[in-house]
């Protein structure tokens, strides 16, 4: 799991939230399987159970997760599709609009940013077949 | 179901410890009890367990008289700076009283724990080091099982490792089954995630009293090149100003106002706990 | 519950030290016995009496309770007892070890008379009751203090009775001092304990410039000694008014008495 941040600028229910979609994401946790506990959450970060339960919640309302009584908190069904959508949408104001913004201060210009976008994309899909990924 | 406080005075001498404090902590919270090196927080914790006499005021506990009431006092346990055990007594003495006095006393959890922990049960009480102490202590207040467990000065002279595992079975625990933690330390940073509400004490007297987040949300920090930062704090209630080299951040209290045109450059950020405690504390 | 608890403590607390106490005493017994043989081949006259070992076990309890306040007190607040549980498990607490030490006298005492069975010449007891209240003093002859002490079954119980009251009382002025000394801040306990042997001191004095005075002060304690102590009923009155005294005035010390 994705490391936590805590002097971060994002509150912390927040990256925990963000955390288990990563997970969910990348497969780690898969649909149908249990999310880690509160208690889990709470003593491996060192936070309080309501920041924890604060952050599982996050991923319930959008509907990636539900909870069975008595036993725990499960990965919904099409959560892993949910997510990449919810994280698609955000994509350009969360990565592209920073890069952009680091790519002006450096002066760097538009083609010049758009071919090293292109290098470096074709050069992970090329590790990824070589992976047999 | 809480313990109330209800305009708690108390002087040592030429000294006000407290005056006319007000507090209330509720029943399965977290709480952590904040302030300087003689704000009165030991005293505090200190009346509320029946050790000291406050000169006015009275402690509630569940809405009963909290003072020379056995019933009470049943439902408290303290772990203090001081050891009250006698130096004689071993570490399985003292156990063994622990369950004695408390029913609900855990003593298989408390073998485990003095495993965790390295602590030999049949180590001398007077042999201890100061960390060793303090442990003892923690593993006596882990183990009680009473609804309110007031911790002061916690980790006193802990190392990191006996620091992380003493929090971590703190939430263990506290997240298994619920009850009411208050801790009183001087590590801020430490227990700032940790804990739900935040209890602010000032020269005897209570500053803040509200849940961690709305004591954080009340402000932000903000950072940038020092020209740019002085022009967005203008008018602005600013407690405090880290400057490194020609970077700057200012602690603001208040909404963060994002789309203003001073504001372009600058990163905004939440408001530090320990910062926060730091600038409102200094006199 | 907690009241029972803390009766439990404070019984135990001053268990161990009970034990070695009466442990010492036994020893002795048996130490003399192993060097009996050699003190009848030496033809030594060895004897071994035991006149009323409740003046050596009131010592001895005095010191105990003396020790009984500070520790117990801090115990106990730790564990969230209430100062009023704490004197009344105290009040408990003191009567069982007064209780159980009169009776340990008792059999002490009658250990060594039965050993003067088969030593009649080298063994003999008597309670400090026997001592007090039956011995016949008409049999003082000159220089020669000789006395006779008579034994019986209801000697013996009477005998514990007696201890019993008397330890109560030390017990109840030991703890007292303790509790008070607590109290008193670092002034308090210079004045309280330079201030009474300079007291002593000073009243000695007056007494030895004005005989009047150490005559008729001197006739007044022998009166009250005569109406307090004459008859066991009049003692045991007397131990349990000044342990009442004394235990009431440990509540006034004890009731606001604060963890420092």
């Amino acid at each position: 799991m994705r490391k936590v941040d805590f002097s971060g600028e994002k509150p912390i229910f927040l990256q925990i939230a963000e955390s288990l979609e990563d997970a969910v994401i990348s497969g780690a946790l898969p649909e149908g399987g249990q999310l880690p506990s509160i208690t889990e959450l709470s003593v491996q970060y060192t936070i309080n159970p309501a920041t924890a339960l604060k952050g599982i919640n996050l991923l319930v309302d959008q509907g990636a997760a539900y909870k069975k009584r008595g036993v725990g908190m499960f990965v919904a069904e099409g959560a892993r599709a949910l997510l990449q959508k919810k994280r698609q949408g955000d994509f350009s104001q969360r990565f592209v609009e920073a890069m952009v913004s680091e790519a002006r201060r450096l002066e760097i210009g538009r083609q010049e940013l758009l071919d090293m976008v292109a290098l470096e994309f074709d050069s992970a899909e090329k590790g990824r077949v070589e992976n047999g990924d | 179901m809480a313990i109330e406080l209800k305009g708690i005075s108390k002087s040592f001498g030429q000294v006000q410890a407290l005056k006319g404090v007000s507090a209330v902590f509720e029943e399965n919270k977290i709480y952590g009890l904040l302030g300087r090196n003689g704000a009165g927080k030991s005293t505090l914790l200190n009346i509320l367990t029946n050790r000291v006499f406050p000169d006015e005021g009275t402690v509630l506990v569940d809405r009963e008289n909290g003072m020379e009431n056995d019933g009470a006092q049943a439902k408290i346990f303290l772990m203090s700076e001081t050891t009250l055990h006698p130096e004689s007594m071993r570490v399985k003495g003292a156990f063994r009283w622990a369950k004695a006095f408390y029913p609900s006393f855990d003593e298989s959890y408390g073998e485990k724990l003095l495993g965790d922990f390295g602590l030999n049960p049949g180590a001398k009480i007077s042999g201890l080091s100061t960390g060793y102490r303090s442990i003892f202590k923690l593993v006596l207040a882990l183990c009680v099982n009473v609804p309110y467990v007031l911790l002061d000065e916690p980790v006193l002279g802990l190392d990191a490792n006996h620091r992380e595992l003493f929090y971590k079975r703190l939430l263990e625990k506290y997240a298994e089954n619920p009850f009411t933690v208050v801790l009183s330390t001087h590590l801020i940073e430490e227990v700032a995630n940790l804990v739900e509400d935040v209890v602010i004490i000032k020269e005897g007297e209570i500053l803040r009293q509200e849940s961690r987040e709305s004591l954080l949300a009340g402000g932000y920090t903000v950072s940038g090149g020092a020209a740019a930062v002085d022009a967005y704090i203008q008018g602005k209630k600013v407690i405090g100003m880290d400057a490194l080299g020609g970077l700057r951040t200012a602690y603001v209290l208040g909404a963060p106002e994002k789309g203003r045109e001073a504001a372009k450059d600058l990163e905004f950020g939440p408001m530090d706990l320990q910062k926060l405690f730091i600038q409102l504390t200094n006199s | 519950m907690k009241l029972l608890s803390s009766y439990r403590y404070q019984v135990h607390d001053q268990r161990m030290a009970i034990l070695v106490f009466y442990g010492v005493m036994v020893g002795m017994v048996l130490l003399s016995l192993l060097f009996l043989p050699f003190a009848n081949a030496a033809d030594a006259d060895l004897t071994i009496t035991s006149s009323g070992i409740t003046a050596v076990t009131m010592v001895f309890s005095f010191i105990l309770s003396l020790c009984a306040f500070k520790d117990s007190f801090l115990l106990n607040i730790q564990h969230g007892i209430s100062r009023r549980s704490q004197f009344l498990a105290r009040m408990g607490a003191m009567a069982t070890v007064c209780g159980a030490m009169a009776v340990a006298d008792e059999i002490y005492t009658l250990l060594i008379s039965l050993l003067s069975l088969p030593f009649p010449n080298s063994f003999f007891a008597h309670s400090l009751y026997e001592i007090c209240y039956c011995t016949d003093v008409t049999s003082v002859v000159s220089s020669d203090f000789t006395y006779t002490v008579s034994t019986s079954g209801a000697s013996a119980v009477l005998s514990i009775v007696f201890s019993f009251f008397v330890l109560l009382a030390v017990n109840a002025f030991g703890y007292l001092i303790t509790a008070f000394n607590y109290r008193l801040g670092k002034v308090g306990k210079i004045i309280l304990w330079a201030g009474w042997p300079c007291l002593l001191i000073a009243g000695s004095a007056l007494l030895e410039v004005n005989p009047w005075l150490e005559k008729t002060l001197l006739s007044l304690l022998l009166n009250l000694c005569q109406m307090c102590l004459s008859s066991l009923p009049r003692l045991c009155f007397t131990c349990l008014a000044l342990t009442a005294v004394f235990s009431g005035l440990t509540w006034l010390v004890m009731r606001r008495a604060a963890v420092k």
